[in-house]
């Protein structure tokens, strides 16, 4: 629909705005425009209940703004209703309510009298910024020592947890899942046995609402939700075998390192470790070739961070860093 | 795993503070702050607000009007109610 400051004639939708939002009507004549409430503005806000259907004349319509026509384009056109349908309609349903704020308003009341079909471009254009808006969430925890490991939604999580040999990765598995749980309700609002949650060909676990990523190591666990992907690391910090560095750096990382003093080496280890483990499982590749993961050329942050009075580097690999924001959870919510 | 009455009141100042663009108005966010008077927020503002929540929440609210919170209470026991059923 398009729309032009022209007079109306019979059976045109009609708008007016209010802040950055506008009011819809169906134009009968200027002493008669039926529309789903009048517009919130300059009068007390209604609860939804009270809302109603009604006729008004284009003065109290318009309540001081300017008027608005709507021109539909050719595939509205299609659909448009005759004139002598759109008032009938419209005046059918005076005294109507069932207002709903988002599903059920003046806009979609317009274009059901106009096309035969509710419509409301306001509510869906908020709602795409909204979901649009940049976000990292970072939730690190201490692993629970205590505590029976019981069943995880998806079945296939649960198997793969209790197929662990190892105690202490089960878990550190159980417990990275849990932190999960927690996180996506808490950042999305979403529950984790309600979402279709797999693991992908990479064997990297994926779910389609939402982008998360998982680490744990020593005594921590760690959460990254975005709705990018991305990846997330977390190491405790302890002295690096002698060696590697020359199976995880780049040629130009090994220059870097062999120029450091011996005392910042092993800091730089780690720092690189992390930084390509991070974004390893943000590119989801069946492989990891940290030799060829050049980390100057990623969006990457690593800090410090200590839990149960160890020190852990966390690093995480996402498009938007400038909207980290690191959560500390109590094992005990766990 | 249910949210707390402190955590929503945490997410629902960033999500006031994500849909007005103006974080001074989280630090006016007290449960008897009246959404209008106190928060200075319009019906355009709710509208906002409402979406906001409803998308940072997972939930959709059922049956609301322009009018139907006057206080920030009146949004957490909704928003309450509805991330705690399951």
């Amino acid at each position: 629909m398009n729309w032009e400051l022209k007079e109306p004639v019979c059976g045109d939708m009609i708008r007016m705005s209010f802040g950055q939002f506008h009011h819809y009507g169906i134009y009968v004549s200027d002493d008669e425009v039926i529309q789903f409430g009048l517009a919130p503005t300059a009068r007390p806000a209604l609860a939804a209940k009270d809302v109603a259907v009604c006729a008004s004349n284009m003065e109290e319509f318009l309540n001081g703004s300017f008027l608005e026509v709507g021109v539909p384009d050719k595939k509205e056109l299609k659909k448009k209703r005759k004139v002598e349908e759109i008032v009938s309609f419209a005046r059918s349903r005076i005294g109507e309510t069932g207002y709903h704020i988002l599903y059920n308003n003046c806009e979609h009341f317009a274009y059901e009298c106009y096309l035969g079909e509710k419509y409301c471009s306001q509510t869906e254009d908020v709602r795409s910024l909204f979901q649009s808006l940049p976000l990292l969430d970072i939730y690190v925890s201490e692993l629970p020592k205590n505590g029976k490991i019981k069943t995880v939604h998806p079945p296939e999580r649960n198997t793969e947890i209790h197929a662990c040999g190892s105690e202490k990765v089960r878990r550190e598995k159980y417990y990275v899942w849990k932190l999960l749980e927690y996180a996506l309700e808490r950042t999305f609002g979403k529950k984790l046995k309600k979402l279709s949650i797999t693991k992908n060909k990479n064997g990297k676990w994926e779910c389609p609402d939402c982008a998360f990523s998982l680490s744990h190591s020593g005594n921590a666990v760690a959460v990254a939700l975005s709705r990018k992907t991305l990846g997330v690391d977390i190491e405790r910090i302890a002295a690096v075998k002698s060696g590697v560095e020359n199976k995880i750096l780049t040629a130009r990382e090994k220059d870097e390192f062999s120029a450091l003093p011996i005392e910042e080496k092993n800091r730089y280890l780690l720092e690189k470790w992390t930084q390509k483990e991070s974004v390893f499982k943000s590119l989801n590749q069946p492989v990891f070739h940290p030799e060829h993961i050049e980390t100057a050329n990623e969006q990457v942050e690593t800090q410090e961070i200590e839990i149960a009075g160890e020190k852990y580097l966390l690093t995480v690999a996402s498009p938007d860093l400038a909207k980290r924001k690191l959560v500390f959870v109590p094992h005990e919510k766990l | 795993m249910a949210m707390t009455r402190t955590e929503i009141v945490d997410k629902l100042k960033e999500v006031i503070t994500t849909a007005t663009g103006n974080p001074t108005l989280a630090d006016k966010c007290q449960e008897d702050s009246v959404l209008t008077d106190d928060l200075g927020l319009n019906s355009v503002g709710i509208l906002f607000i409402v979406i906001a929540i409803e998308e940072f929440f997972s939930i959709r609210f059922d049956d609301v009007g322009f009018g139907d919170f006057k206080r920030v209470s009146d949004v957490l026991n909704y928003i309450e109610k509805k991330v705690n059923e399951e």
